[in-house]
């Protein structure tokens, strides 16, 4: 068969698809990023740790430095479990929102606007007005798993009426009805039976619910293994980008990936809500960034998603922690006044498109 | 002819039903797919030429009857997917191609059924690949981006994709539609060439009668579902049969340097002096 000329790249991308340089660019740069915004919640707050007292205090050589006690105390109780738990809670989020969007084959899908963090956090209400289970109970990420999964099957099950993707219109309102709800059942719970409900309802808006070590602790098994699985199924997510139903004729038991990959999404998102609280448009967000810088691959679009979701919301948190200084804001307020806007964005151009 | 040997696909009174439809999609449908082949499907739109395909491949479930491949003793539908993958491949109606993967890329998703979701990806796999790109001859642009693609180039990566399955039967969904007159030619050239060379059984759903004609060994009619008739482009494009088929009036007269059936639809003059004002004059 003769050749047929191929007209040069049109687009000019960031990604060299060729050597290994150019491959490994992109995650160095996410790494650097990640790197700098963790010193940087670690060093910024209320009082300020200079480079050189941080690395003594984790080196755990303050005394030779004259560095007084109380801010090793700051460092290891309360700045470096937040901004652990912060990292992994923006690592979950943009992961699961990539995730999400290449099952639903649908670019506005995300853990918020599923609902899905709605219905992790009804799940931890539930399990708090329980007598006996406290905030910092091994079961607290159970509840939330299965409140999120009850979310996604009802929003799933309401807006897909065939075997196509399911509809943007249909499954984004189902998810912001069905979060909607969830919320507002979930506030209720706190008003009637927590004493501290400013607290509880401030984590509803994407502030921590635990200080110290607790949710590092009881979140990162459930997280770390929902990114590692999902890492695994770069290669079924991309088959599953030219539809179900190609997909199966191609080879791929469709079913069966649809739901690892669901459950996996949701017990990711659920861990990190279950103590972070609902936390819009990181999920959104970041895996589109990743998709226009550097393609859509999901191989590499889910480990670049992790690192970078990880930085913006430890920058995110930063922000809401120094802006009305000494008052935190929950952190879910900063993500929603970033994340909005940018959600427009992409309604408009998604419009623009059909 | 030893016709009952080369057999690759049986579709026994296949019979289809979509959720919530009044009648079946398919009825009734039996036909013998032979290895070494050009099969073409042909009919008015909605008389079931997708949903042959679809049922045929296995990602639908008869309402009744049965598809099955030679040396299987489950019908399509009850394999697992990546058996099925193995054994038939279907190219679909070309639609957008999601972008952000190269061609090899793209055409190495074919291969899944070998390397599972998880596992490294095989020298023989990447020989595949090569091969399936060499065969379509795309081995010069395998590592564009697909979005970038033409249609025609596109069809053809899907079709490397289809080959690098490996398997020995190909089932096409309009492999013309959108294509320009060159292409469609190359393409069904190209698809007639693995039926004869390497014995694939082609089946290929195609709205455009003459393009059946010059290059189908043999063509099945359906209408509402049912298969009318099925024979050589001789045999099955005449007047009589495609005129009522298609509730059109048509001259078929041979092709005078070839000789195959050209099949020549009446116009708007021919359908006034029949008593049916044409549309245009309506309008004045």
């Amino acid at each position: 068969m003769r050749s047929i000329p191929i007209a040069p790249r049109p687009r000019i991308s960031l990604s060299a698809r060729g050597g290994f340089f150019s491959r490994a660019l992109p995650f160095g740069l996410c790494l650097i990023l990640l790197g700098a915004a963790l010193a940087a919640s670690v060093a910024i707050g209320a009082v300020a740790i200079t480079p050189g007292q941080l690395w003594s205090i984790l080196r755990h050589a303050p005394d030779s430095a004259g560095i007084p006690p109380s801010l090793t105390s700051i460092v290891w109780d309360l700045r470096l479990p937040r901004t652990i738990f912060i990292m992994l809670l923006g690592m979950a989020l943009a992961s699961s929102g990539a995730a999400f969007q290449g099952i639903f084959r649908n670019p506005l899908a995300d853990p918020y606007l599923l609902g899905i963090g709605s219905g992790a956090s009804l799940g931890v209400a539930i399990a708090i007005t329980i007598p006996g289970f406290a905030p910092s109970s091994p079961v607290i990420p159970v509840f939330a798993f299965l409140g999120a999964l009850w979310i996604v099957l009802m929003v799933y099950g309401w807006s897909r009426p065939g075997r196509d993707a399911a509809s943007s219109t249909r499954l984004i309102l189902a998810g912001v009805a069905a979060g909607a709800f969830a919320q507002s059942l979930a506030a209720f719970l706190f008003y009637r039976t927590v004493e501290q409900t400013q607290r509880a309802i401030a984590w509803l808006m994407g502030g921590l619910l635990l200080g110290g070590w607790d949710p590092v602790r009881l979140s990162l098994p459930y997280i770390l293994i929902g990114i590692a699985v999902m890492f695994a199924m770069g290669r079924v997510l991309n088959l599953l980008q030219f539809g179900e139903e190609q997909a199966e004729q191609t080879g791929l038991n469709v079913q069966r990936a649809r739901w690892i990959l669901i459950i996996t999404a949701s017990m990711t998102t659920a861990a990190g809500v279950a103590f972070g609280g609902v936390i819009g448009f990181i999920g959104l967000a970041v895996p589109h960034l990743v998709r226009l810088l550097w393609g859509g691959d999901y191989r590499r679009l889910l480990p670049l998603s992790t690192l970078l979701g990880a930085s913006v919301l430890l920058l995110a948190d930063l922000l809401a922690r120094t802006l009305l200084a000494p008052q935190q804001l929950p952190v879910g307020i900063v993500t929603a006044l970033l994340g909005a806007p940018f959600f427009f964005y992409l309604l408009r151009r998604n419009g623009a498109s059909r | 002819m030893n016709a009952r040997a080369n057999v690759a696909l049986v579709l026994e009174r296949l019979t289809v039903r979509y959720p919530a439809a009044a009648n079946n999609a398919l009825e009734q449908a039996s036909l013998d797919i032979r290895s070494g082949e050009l099969l073409a499907i042909a009919g008015p739109n909605g008389c079931g030429k997708t949903t042959l395909l679809r049922a045929a491949s296995g990602v639908l479930a008869p309402l009744s009857g049965l598809a099955r491949c030679a040396g299987q003793t489950h019908p399509m539908h009850m394999l697992p997917p990546e058996s099925r993958a193995r054994l038939l491949a279907v190219v679909p109606q070309m639609a957008g191609l999601p972008s952000g993967y190269t061609v090899a890329e793209a055409v190495m998703l074919g291969r899944i059924s070998f390397h599972g979701w998880f596992g490294p990806e095989t020298a023989a796999d990447r020989e595949a690949v090569h091969s399936a790109l060499a065969a379509v001859g795309l081995e010069s642009i395998s590592s564009q981006p697909i979005e970038t693609l033409s249609g025609g180039t596109a069809q053809r990566v899907l079709i490397a994709r289809a080959l690098a399955q490996g398997a020995s039967i190909l089932l096409m969904d309009e492999p013309t539609a959108h294509l320009d007159i060159r292409f469609q030619i190359e393409t069904l050239s190209l698809l007639r060439r693995f039926a004869r060379e390497r014995g694939h059984a082609v089946v290929a759903a195609m709205h455009d009668l003459n393009l059946v004609a010059r290059f189908a060994d043999r063509v099945a009619l359906l209408s509402g579902g049912r298969l009318v008739c099925c024979g050589s482009p001789q045999t099955a494009l005449t007047a009589e049969i495609l005129s009522p088929l298609f509730h059109h009036p048509m001259q078929v007269i041979p092709h005078p340097l070839h000789g195959y059936p050209l099949i020549l639809p009446d116009g708007e003059e021919r359908l006034k002096s029949a008593g049916k004002p044409a549309r245009a004059r309506k309008k004045r």
